[in-house]
């Protein structure tokens, strides 16, 4: 496996996509309590149940992208994949697009921070990135206090994304800018 | 022909629109994007594009000639992509400069949204400007739209850092503003 990043806390890596990923991948993202909250290519179904070729197809994708990257987040100990961290500058490398998924058995250990705060760092200081944004479902409570626990400023929200339950819900927006994560990096660093 | 409103007739692109298309697409002014593309597109790009149009029955865009019912007079062009099928779809809309002013740009939007929400049974129709382009902010705001997101600083253009706009509008605000027609679709409750 290649591994491109450490986690700054060392606890996982973020890896280059391989083959044998695609069984773990099989059985984390069809886990019920992903489901609307995957962050899959636009041609695949959030709700549905992903058979090993759609997963397969998805594999494909993620490994094939030209306008963004989609990486492995694996842990340090026992080296399990954990999660994906997506990113998208498909429109403009100033602004790009980013999506953390945590797979439910591993969530609550920190790697979603660790994760996020890492591709940050990459996108602020390697990249001409000025605006990171995201879209979190108004439903996914969770997933928004993470956006807001790492520096993201909740900023609107696309009206009727989709149906949910018999509901209609929106997506929420949320982004944050170099300077302010500059400002956020400093304070940490000179934190204990 | 086309689709009708009080000035103006929406209908298909023909090769003669093709040099009238290079000039508003060439024009900084018209092409008024959030992403400054450089003015060399060239009519043999717009004659690919045209000649590359396949007919089918599972169509995701239209895109429409704004022609001025009275002269007969090329007065810009308007279109939709991104449709999800009795979901959503983006609009967008360039108008001649000549144009700017005359209440064709609101009509076209009229046209065009009355044909999205009534044929094709939409919940949402949104656009994306910029903080920069206040006649399109304006333009929006005359047939209903509001911005729902702004992505921070995200633009840049004309030498200035622009926030990028998501703007919206409901089915059921598009039919509060036209109680003349009545909506016989089916709507689902609002988030829970």
């Amino acid at each position: 496996m290649s591994a491109l990043f450490w986690g700054h806390r060392k606890r996982i890596s973020l890896q280059a996509f391989e083959p044998d990923h695609i069984p773990m991948l099989h059985t984390q993202l069809n886990h019920l309590d992903l489901v609307g909250r995957r962050y899959l290519p636009d041609e695949f179904s959030d709700d549905l149940p992903l058979s090993y070729q759609e997963i397969e197809a998805i594999h494909k994708k993620w490994t094939e992208k030209k306008k963004g990257f989609n990486l492995a987040v694996t842990t340090t100990e026992g080296g399990e994949l954990a999660g994906h961290i997506s990113c998208d500058w498909g429109w403009d490398t100033h602004c790009p697009q980013v999506a953390v998924v945590i797979y439910p058995d591993y969530q609550r250990c920190g790697y979603g921070g660790e994760g996020l705060q890492t591709i940050l760092n990459y996108l602020f200081q390697n990249t001409p990135a000025y605006n990171v944004s995201g879209w979190v479902a108004d439903w996914n409570l969770p997933g928004l206090n993470f956006a807001l626990k790492c520096g993201f400023i909740q900023c609107g929200r696309s009206r009727r994304a989709r149906i949910r339950e018999g509901a209609y819900s929106d997506d929420i927006l949320v982004d944050i800018l170099r300077d302010e994560w500059t400002v956020n990096h400093e304070e940490s660093s000179h934190g204990a | 022909m086309g689709l009708e409103g009080n000035l103006v007739i929406l209908r298909e692109e023909r090769v003669e629109d093709l040099l009238f298309l290079v000039g508003l697409r060439n024009d900084l002014e018209t092409q008024a994007w959030s992403k400054t593309l450089p003015p060399d597109y060239t009519e043999a790009m717009y004659r690919k594009r045209y000649e590359e149009r396949e007919f089918s029955y599972t169509r995701h865009d239209g895109r429409f000639i704004i022609e001025v019912k009275q002269t007969q007079e090329k007065a810009g062009t308007i279109s939709y992509v991104w449709l999800e099928p009795r979901w959503s779809a983006s609009m967008g809309i360039m108008v001649a400069q000549k144009f700017w002013g005359t209440g064709i740009a609101v009509d076209s939007q009229e046209v065009l949204l009355k044909f999205l929400f009534e044929e094709l049974g939409l919940r949402v129709v949104r656009l994306y400007t910029h903080s920069g382009n206040q006649a399109a902010v304006k333009l929006a705001q005359k047939s209903g739209f509001q911005i729902s997101g702004w992505q921070r600083k995200s633009i840049y253009k004309n030498g200035r850092l622009y926030d990028n706009l998501l703007m919206d509008i409901l089915r059921e605000e598009y039919y509060q503003r036209h109680p003349e027609i009545e909506d016989h679709l089916p709507g689902f409750p609002e988030n829970g």
